[in-house]
């Protein structure tokens, strides 16, 4: 067997260069064609990056058209920020003035921030606050307090809802208005909401 | 180049082929001058493949009944047949299945063939050795005389193949059913007789041979095909004429020559067609011979496959180098136009949208907050406001105009049902994420003044109520929570007159008490 490796000693050189050769360009080769597949995969995520920047930002940009002066609208109003209770306070006291509400008596409670899966879902992006303030009343007449919601809606830019409102006919009061002796034959009781909103902060991002 | 060392069993013969023409051939003489001369023959020349083609008269063929078995044990068999008769020649046995009894154990018909005495061959093949000369096989002429027997289209059943390779010897292979069954080799002497006798007597002792073998039937024709030189033909033909039972063929070695397209340069005898014969032999494996004789011929293979393999993966490489780097070059082309894309497309952003930069950051919270507020806005219809106008309008009835209400609870909900007594505020806090829409939920309380009509009157305008809520498309649900006036037989009915007017409004306010529960859409919805 010896023999017969030194017999072939010069073929099984030979054969030895060729196969090592043909590692050697075959792992060169296939080392070159994997960089130029790296090479080509960067520039194609980056051809990605770029075309989803650029269209992400063209509808941005048609979302911008469309709300930048809502907004803009609205950060006047002081809807977009810190909240302004003075202003409501002003704004409640004016009105009952203006109307002569016999008596009224309100309060504003703790600021808290709406948290829901579906509210991050429908409105990303911002954080919504809301305070509640509760006005008691008594009341003339009815009327009283159509003017009184009414007054404040019209004064306001602010974002409110009433979410409760009841009104009661005080026992002591005789059987038409026009015959009472006194001014407050009505009691109510409405509960407000008073909206704000802030850029989510980016804690709260990570954590919806 | 192809090259045949042809042994007759005296003198070696040295042919080389190339393609179909014979271009040298060499003769050495036994004896130790003569091989010497072969080994400076060996030394001097390249050492390319050869084959040997003995054609002794010392080759016995044999035929023999063996069990059916595998090609193992049948060789096993043929083993111990040979080592019974020929204790040397166990390298130099070639066996064949010819047939298979039709009866019986149905055992194969086996012909083997043996080099009887194969020291003959020694003086050759040592200095064959000696020089690593690379012998591929040692192959049996009487064996290949079956491609000789093909191509002259012999189609008798019988047939006797003659043949004269050296002026010293003529041999005759008989062929069963185009089977080649045996051959014997003849001794020639021209000196004491002419070539047409010694044909005539050789195969009418052949013939005799395979009658006594019982090859062949007493009765059986055969034919006997001759391949002569055309020197020989009168000769022959004047001492091998047809019987009933033998028929003679004749052919000169020139015509067969050119069935083979081979030219042998005008060759006397067919050992020359035999030589090219055993070259075109396709498979380098031989009838006889050790396989350590055959090593250097291994060894010429595996160094030429060597050679190849080395060749072919430089090729290989070459040709996979160069598909790689054209696959290379178009990744580069592709990376490149990817990369220009990009480019246009950074350059597109920079000029119409950076500017826009931080605004657009801030679209999601735009939109957001616009979304919000104008969903905020749009429940203002539903307001408590809106809510006692819509209630003034479906009380005012004629059938209605002796009730009073005093107090109205009202508030917004996202529920299709009424909310129960002990509901808290904070259920009742609408989503303004939540698609349900957003309607009104009311208990109105009020009073019938029962005094000032009749229990009939009363009765009419409780149902005038519940009909006018009823009826008023805003409605979704009314529940009548206390009514004044029962007439159902289960209930007990009190009446009173005469009051006082003080008294009258008291008992109107407790006994004519009403409470209603309405849930109803918001305006325009």
């Amino acid at each position: 067997m010896l023999a017969v490796f030194i017999n072939m000693k010069t073929q099984i050189i030979i054969f030895s260069f060729a196969f090592i050769t043909a590692c050697v360009v075959v792992i060169i080769g296939f080392s070159a064609k994997d960089a130029s597949i790296m090479d080509r995969d960067n520039a194609l995520i980056k051809l990605k990056q770029a075309t989803n920047r650029y269209y992400t930002a063209l509808e941005r940009e048609q979302t911008l058209y469309k709300y930048e002066d809502k907004f803009n609208k609205l950060k006047e109003s002081n809807i977009i920020g810190d909240e302004d209770r003075l202003h409501w306070v002003d704004i409640v006291e004016s009105v009952s003035n203006e109307h002569n509400i016999p008596y009224i008596k309100y309060n504003i409670e703790q600021q808290l921030k709406l948290k829901s899966n579906k509210l991050s879902a429908s409105y990303p992006g911002i954080d919504i606050f809301q305070s509640s303030m509760i006005l008691r009343m008594q009341l003339l007449h009815e009327g009283d307090l159509f003017n009184l919601l009414n007054g404040i809606n019209s004064r306001t830019d602010s974002l409110f809802d009433i979410q409760s409102c009841a009104i009661t006919r005080n026992s002591n009061t005789s059987e038409s208005i026009i015959d009472s002796t006194t001014n407050l034959n009505f009691s109510s009781i409405c509960k407000l909401n008073w909206y704000t909103i802030k850029k989510k902060s980016s804690l709260t991002d990570r954590q919806t | 180049m192809k090259r045949i060392f042809y042994f007759s069993g005296y003198r070696l013969t040295v042919f080389q082929w190339h393609k179909e023409k014979l271009v040298a051939r060499y003769a050495f003489n036994p004896g130790e001058q003569g091989v010497e001369k072969f080994k400076a023959y060996l030394l001097a020349t390249d050492n390319i493949p050869t084959r040997i083609l003995v054609d002794l008269i010392e080759e016995d063929f044999k035929k023999e009944t063996v069990p059916h078995v595998g090609h193992a044990d049948r060789k096993s068999i043929v083993s111990r047949l040979v080592e019974r008769h020929y204790r040397k020649s166990k390298d130099y046995t070639y066996s064949t299945v010819l047939d298979r009894q039709s009866h019986g154990r149905k055992d194969d018909i086996l012909l083997y063939s043996v080099l009887s005495n194969p020291d003959i061959l020694e003086q050759w093949l040592e200095p064959i050795r000696e020089t690593q000369t690379a012998i591929s096989g040692i192959w049996s002429l009487p064996h290949l005389s079956y491609r000789l027997f093909n191509r002259l289209d012999i189609k008798s059943s019988n047939a006797i193949l003659v043949s004269q390779q050296v002026p010293s010897n003529i041999r005759q292979s008989f062929f069963k059913d185009g089977q080649f069954q045996t051959s014997r080799s003849a001794v020639v002497n021209l000196d004491e007789a002419s070539i047409g006798e010694y044909i005539a007597t050789e195969v009418d002792q052949t013939i005799r041979f395979l009658s006594n073998q019982r090859q062949v039937g007493f009765d059986e024709k055969i034919d006997i095909f001759i391949l002569c030189r055309s020197s020989d033909l009168r000769d022959i033909k004047e001492h091998c004429s047809s019987t009933n039972l033998f028929n003679y063929h004749f052919n000169t070695i020139e015509s067969v020559n050119s069935l083979f397209s081979c030219d042998t340069n005008n060759a006397d005898y067919c050992s020359d067609m035999y030589s090219y014969i055993c070259a075109c032999e396709k498979l380098p494996v031989g009838h006889y011979g050790n396989r350590s004789l055959f090593s250097y011929f291994y060894q010429h293979q595996a160094s030429n496959a060597l050679y190849a393999l080395s060749a072919l993966l430089l090729i290989f490489s070459f040709i996979f180098s160069f598909s790689l780097f054209s696959q290379i070059r178009n990744l580069a082309t592709e990376t490149e136009s990817l990369q220009q894309k990009t480019q246009q497309i950074n350059i597109q952003y920079t000029d119409r949208l950076s500017h826009l930069e931080k605004k657009l950051l801030e679209t999601k919270m735009m939109k957001s907050s616009v979304l919000f507020s104008e969903r905020v806005e749009s429940t203002k219809i539903i307001s408590p406001q809106n809510f006692m106008v819509d209630v003034s309008k479906i009380l005012m009835h004629p059938d209605i105009d002796n009730a009073k209400i005093t107090s109205i609870k009202w508030h917004l909900t996202q529920s299709s049902k009424p909310p129960s007594t002990s509901v808290n505020l904070k259920s009742q806090l609408i989503d303004y994420a939540n698609k349900q829409s957003i309607q009104q939920f009311a208990n109105i309380n009020g009073y019938i003044r029962l005094s000032q009509s009749s229990l009939r009157k009363s009765v009419q305008t409780s149902n005038a109520i519940t009909s006018a809520f009823k009826k008023n498309k805003q409605t979704i649900l009314i529940d009548v929570n206390k009514v004044p006036v029962d007439v159902r037989p289960q209930s007990s009915i009190e009446v009173e007159t005469g009051l006082s007017n003080n008294n009258r409004s008291s008992i109107d306010q407790t006994k004519g008490r009403f409470e209603l529960s309405v849930l109803m859409q918001g305006r325009h919805q």
